[in-house]
């Protein structure tokens, strides 16, 4: 078990540090610069992503790479459309639930989590998170953390950690402590 | 063939030995480096039973003291030299052969296949190899006869028509025909579970296993005592003045000759023997645990299903305050006491079979099975706190099976399956990992603090046995799966506070 977490956080550690420091630099720029910020809107889209590319690039992203791309840009479209202060604590999971009153009871809050389980692709993934984005903005489910999302995204095009990645927003869905046996070593 | 005497017991091998092969008694005596007897579960009971009876039979200690004193070479040399004073009464062949009735030539000849319990006769479909009958060796018959004196399975192989003791009315039902035989003493009816001490040899295991003149009396269950082995005096029929006498002595639950057999050729002579008070009047085998303070007394049976090991705290229950309720063993109450400062670990062995009944025929079928088990204690960490201590982690950790049970059902009803086949088995899968951890567990049962550092591996087999039976491919089913997710955090939250 100690030898899984040490390598659970060496995985974890080197790209967190970077999407933590793009998350950063994201939200510092769209803070200063309201132009770069609407530039960033529109980096989901697949027609006027363009315009965000010189953003990323400057990060040393790889823009051929579709898998590297697109995590980035979804990230960057939803800081810049929240007008986010920082890199807050809720994840995806748990904000779904808490875009509606029953919680994780509600219908509708299922429906929205088991679409998200469905996909198996990044572009797909990414596709599916751009109106949930707009739902929990919408009804203020609490600040995002976008690095760790960030960073399951880019680890979804692997299977391993996609089923991984997938179990743990389930789990954060129904408030299940994530500790212990993530199950399937 | 039955004038000449033949293949005598003591000088012959025929007892199985692990690691060895087959030893005589002479030879079982005078080496002390065998360790354990082979064979399955039950052959092993009878053995040592029958091991006891030589033992008590040449040596019966007065008390403790006088039990001290005697050590296991002491107590070999004794049998040794009793078992040359019997020489002529252990021929399986003779004018006396061991254990058996001449005068029962009478009834029909069974065949060897019909008394042993893995072998198909008659009906019973033949699927494996294993379940052929085979030619017997002496060896194997001899074995047979020792463990059919208490283990004789209950039914109409039995041929009840014979009866040897005049206006003896048991072997008939109320309609006056012939009935089933009764099962053996030693197996009951539906397969006791017998537990001995083990020691580092076969001869320290015979030792400590023996019972003095003063706990049989406080047994109280064995007016006559000892008693006097079968084959110094064999009863003449099922209830002359020899049988009533092994009725009541503790010989009889050693040797119970619930049998009445003739060795022949190609197969033996069978009828009902002696037929003892089971548990349900109050008469017990020193190795089995009954329960005698609720309204009619409960044995211990075996099941395949719930490892002895799961046992555990009911046969040592006599550790706890409130000692003189529920199960007590005499085997491991008495012994266990007696025998702790003289040795580093405590083994216990439990071990039997499981049998099907129906309509008084005694059968294995289904999930019937031999068990058996061996756990050790460390002598020095036996007391009242390690029994508080593990009947607390045992009591959790049936409350883990539990809820491994209900989180698998709910997985599958959350998907609108009925799953009550999964979820048993999950609770199965649990118990079997649990298993491999359980002498950690007793080993550290002692230390207040430690003992809560194996929760977070008993959780472990918990998560893992929950992932075996709840697969999580579909979006359907990781939903299903993350919201049954067993909840330990009640269960480890010690294990943060003290582990650290």
């Amino acid at each position: 078990m100690n030898i899984e977490t040490k390598r659970a956080a060496q995985k974890e550690n080197a790209p967190r540090s970077k999407s933590r420091s793009f998350v950063d630099f994201i939200i510092k720029r769209c803070h200063s610069d309201n132009g770069l910020r609407a530039k960033l809107t529109r980096a989901d889209n697949p027609a006027t992503e363009f315009q965000s590319w010189e953003t990323l690039a400057a990060f040393h992203i790889n823009l051929e790479y579709e898998n590297q791309r697109l995590p980035y840009a979804t990230i960057a479209a939803a800081i810049a459309r929240a007008k986010a202060d920082k890199n807050g604590e809720t994840k995806i999971g748990q904000a779904i639930a808490r875009c509606y009153e029953e919680g994780n009871e509600s219908d509708q809050a299922k429906a929205k989590l088991r679409r998200l389980l469905a996909c198996d692709s990044v572009p797909e993934v990414c596709r599916i998170l751009r109106p949930l984005f707009s739902l929990i903005e919408a009804k203020g489910a609490g600040d995002m953390n976008y690095a760790g999302l960030l960073n399951d995204l880019l680890w979804f095009g692997n299977d391993d950690s996609q089923m991984r990645i997938k179990s743990r927003w389930a789990q954060d869905f129904y408030g299940k402590p994530v500790v212990g046996g993530d199950g399937d070593e | 063939m039955h004038s000449e005497n033949r293949f005598n017991l003591i000088d012959e091998p025929w007892i199985p030995i692990t690691g060895f092969g087959l030893v005589s008694l002479r030879q079982l005596f005078s080496q002390n480096e065998f360790t354990a007897l082979g064979g399955n579960p039950v052959q092993k009971i009878a053995l040592t039973k029958l091991l006891l009876a030589i033992t008590q039979a040449a040596y019966t200690p007065e008390d403790d003291d006088d039990w001290i004193a005697l050590q296991p070479a002491g107590l070999a040399d004794k049998c040794l030299a009793y078992l040359e004073k019997w020489h002529d009464r252990f021929y399986l062949y003779g004018k006396k052969p061991f254990l058996q009735m001449p005068a029962i030539k009478k009834a029909a000849l069974q065949n060897f296949g019909a008394v042993l319990v893995e072998v198909s006769t008659g009906n019973t479909t033949v699927l494996t190899q294993s379940q052929v009958e085979k030619d017997l060796t002496d060896a194997d018959k001899a074995l047979l006869i020792v463990v059919l004196m208490g283990f004789g399975l209950g039914g109409k192989k039995t041929d009840n028509s014979v009866v040897l003791s005049p206006a003896y009315q048991g072997k008939f039902n109320n309609k006056g025909k012939f009935s089933a035989g009764k099962p053996g003493t030693s197996i009951g009816f539906l397969g006791f579970l017998h537990n001995f001490l083990l020691g580092k040899s076969l001869q320290e295991t015979l030792w400590i296993n023996l019972f003095t003149r003063r706990q049989i009396l406080a047994i109280g269950i064995y007016p006559k005592g000892v008693g006097i082995p079968p084959w110094e005096q064999m009863p003449v029929g099922e209830c002359d003045s020899v049988a009533e006498s092994l009725k009541s002595s503790l010989m009889g639950r050693l040797i119970p000759v619930s049998r009445f057999v003739l060795l022949e050729q190609n197969g033996l002579h069978y009828s009902e023997g002696i037929a003892h008070s089971g548990h349900k009047e109050g008469i017990v085998d020193p190795s089995v645990s009954v329960d005698s303070s609720a309204k009619t007394p409960k044995a211990i049976w075996v099941d395949p299903e719930k490892r002895p090991w799961r046992l555990l705290t009911a046969l040592l229950n006599f550790f706890s305050q409130t000692g003189n309720k529920g199960f007590n063993c005499y085997q491991l109450s008495l012994n266990i006491a007696r025998v702790m400062p003289y040795v580093q670990s405590v083994n216990i062995w439990s071990g039997g079979l499981r049998v099907s009944s129906n309509a008084g025929e005694q059968y294995a079928s289904g999930v019937d099975d031999f068990v058996e088990s061996e756990i050790q204690i460390r002598s020095d960490a036996l007391g009242e706190q390690w029994f508080a201590n593990l009947r607390l982690e045992m009591d959790e950790l049936e409350v883990l099976s539990k809820i491994v049970y209900g989180s698998t059902l709910n997985y599958f009803k959350n998907q609108n399956m009925e799953s009550k086949g999964q979820a048993a088995q999950s609770s199965n899968l649990f118990w079997q990992l649990c298993e491999r951890r359980f002498q950690d567990l007793v080993s550290l049962c002692d230390d207040t603090s430690q003992v809560r550092t194996l929760r977070p591996s008993f959780a472990e087999f918990v998560y893992k046995t929950y992932d075996t039976y709840c697969p999580k491919g579909t979006a359907r089913q990781i939903d299903a799966w993350a919201k049954n997710r067993p909840n330990l955090s009640k269960y480890l939250k010690n294990t943060n506070e003290e582990g650290a």
